[in-house]
């Protein structure tokens, strides 16, 4: 049964993963940028993109959490959002 | 064109700090503060510093909301329902931008927080005075919005109603083109309008704001770094630092008083709608 603590634990995973992945990826393009490596400026560019998929990525799992939690309301709401969000992305 | 040098990043990791700090605390993004800054100490032109403070609030947003969900503080009913019009908002917003006179949206803005400013100030000194307003344990749920959380400077549980839902979105929609018209994440209007009108104490407010505000920060940042427009080095570096602040404010939030943060709020709110007159003026 998907509860609610569940789905708190979702998102805080879904938050905490992708803030996780962002910093790993910024700290390791400064390394290797500093270290004059090629690849450190597309590591660095990836973790600021991980950063700002993560709220992208918390929204679907919000559609999903009220999806299996059978709050349909809650789940149309979290999917206007995503659909206003990419089409403010990707006409912006 | 800024390089970054040693002393200027640690600077900037010091400054990202402060603001992470009191994005998490207060549940506002800081942009209003961090865009002027970055453009008249550290001399980096307009669109790379509003590009990397876009970044900066899906940073305090994020990690501060993860934090946040799990302890209960950030009520993701609310907040979804309260991201449904400020996203409807944000497009009104931009597709009006071209048609309403910034000065004008600029002005009006300023004058609200006027009294918005006033009214948390008093609620917060009553609060203070009298300590907090009663809240017993409750049997059922009036809505779906009601919410509960514990509050270590309360001693207890604080269980909250949610009123006002139906103007309360109204607000979020016009805080939603605020930022598509000024540039702006909202957070600044959405904390008011959850502790003023729908009721909801100030942490549990100021921790769904800053659940609410990362997603509209998300869509304008994707827009700049789709562009090339994003400062991949110098964003590096602040979302660093405001990432360091955030982790601090997080537990700030948890054990300061709601009504201590109320009176603070209430100065951030006069500061910003001086801001806001005074670039008219």
């Amino acid at each position: 049964m998907f509860q609610e603590k569940d789905f708190n634990r979702l998102i805080q995973r879904t938050l905490l993963g992708g803030v996780f992945l962002s910093v790993f990826l910024v700290s390791a393009g400064f390394g290797l940028s500093l270290a004059g490596a090629p690849s450190g400026p597309g590591l660095l560019r990836a973790g600021i993109l991980a950063l700002i998929l993560t709220p992208v990525a918390r929204v679907v799992m919000l559609i999903y959490g009220y999806w299996r939690t059978g709050e349909n309301y809650f789940a149309l709401a979290s999917f206007v959002v995503l659909a206003v969000l990419i089409v403010s992305m990707l006409a912006g | 064109m800024f390089e970054l040098t040693a002393l200027n990043s640690l600077a900037l990791l010091g400054f990202g700090s402060a603001i992470g700090l009191l994005g998490s605390v207060l549940g506002v993004g800081g942009g209003i503060f961090m865009v002027p800054f970055l453009v008249l100490v550290f001399e980096i032109p307009i669109h790379q510093a509003v590009a990397a403070s876009l970044a900066a609030i899906v940073a305090t947003s994020s990690a501060v909301a993860a934090v946040n969900v799990e302890r209960g503080l950030a009520n993701i009913r609310l907040g979804i329902a309260l991201e449904v019009t400020t996203a409807l908002g944000s497009v009104a917003g931009a597709l009006l931008a071209n048609r309403l006179s910034g000065a004008a949206v600029q002005l009006l803005f300023g004058l609200t927080l006027l009294p918005v400013s006033v009214l948390m100030f008093l609620k917060g000194r009553r609060a203070l005075r009298h300590g907090p307003a009663a809240s017993g344990p409750r049997n059922a749920k009036v809505s779906s919005f009601d919410a509960a959380f514990y509050d270590p400077a309360a001693g207890g549980h604080t269980n909250y109603e949610v009123r006002n839902m139906a103007p309360a979105s109204g607000i979020s929609f016009f805080a939603g083109s605020l930022s598509g018209l000024l540039g702006i994440g909202g957070g600044v209007v959405q904390v008011p309008v959850m502790n003023l009108l729908c009721g909801v104490p100030m942490k549990a407010a100021a921790a769904t704001s800053n659940f609410i505000i990362g997603v509209s920060a998300a869509a304008s940042a994707f827009v700049y770094f789709r562009r090339g427009l994003m400062p991949l080095e110098l964003t590096g570096v602040i979302v660093t630092g405001v990432l360091l602040g955030s982790f601090l404010g997080i537990h700030v939030l948890y054990r300061a008083r709601s009504e201590k943060l109320q009176i603070i709020f209430s100065a951030l709110t006069l500061l910003v709608g001086l801001k806001m007159l005074f670039g008219v003026l």
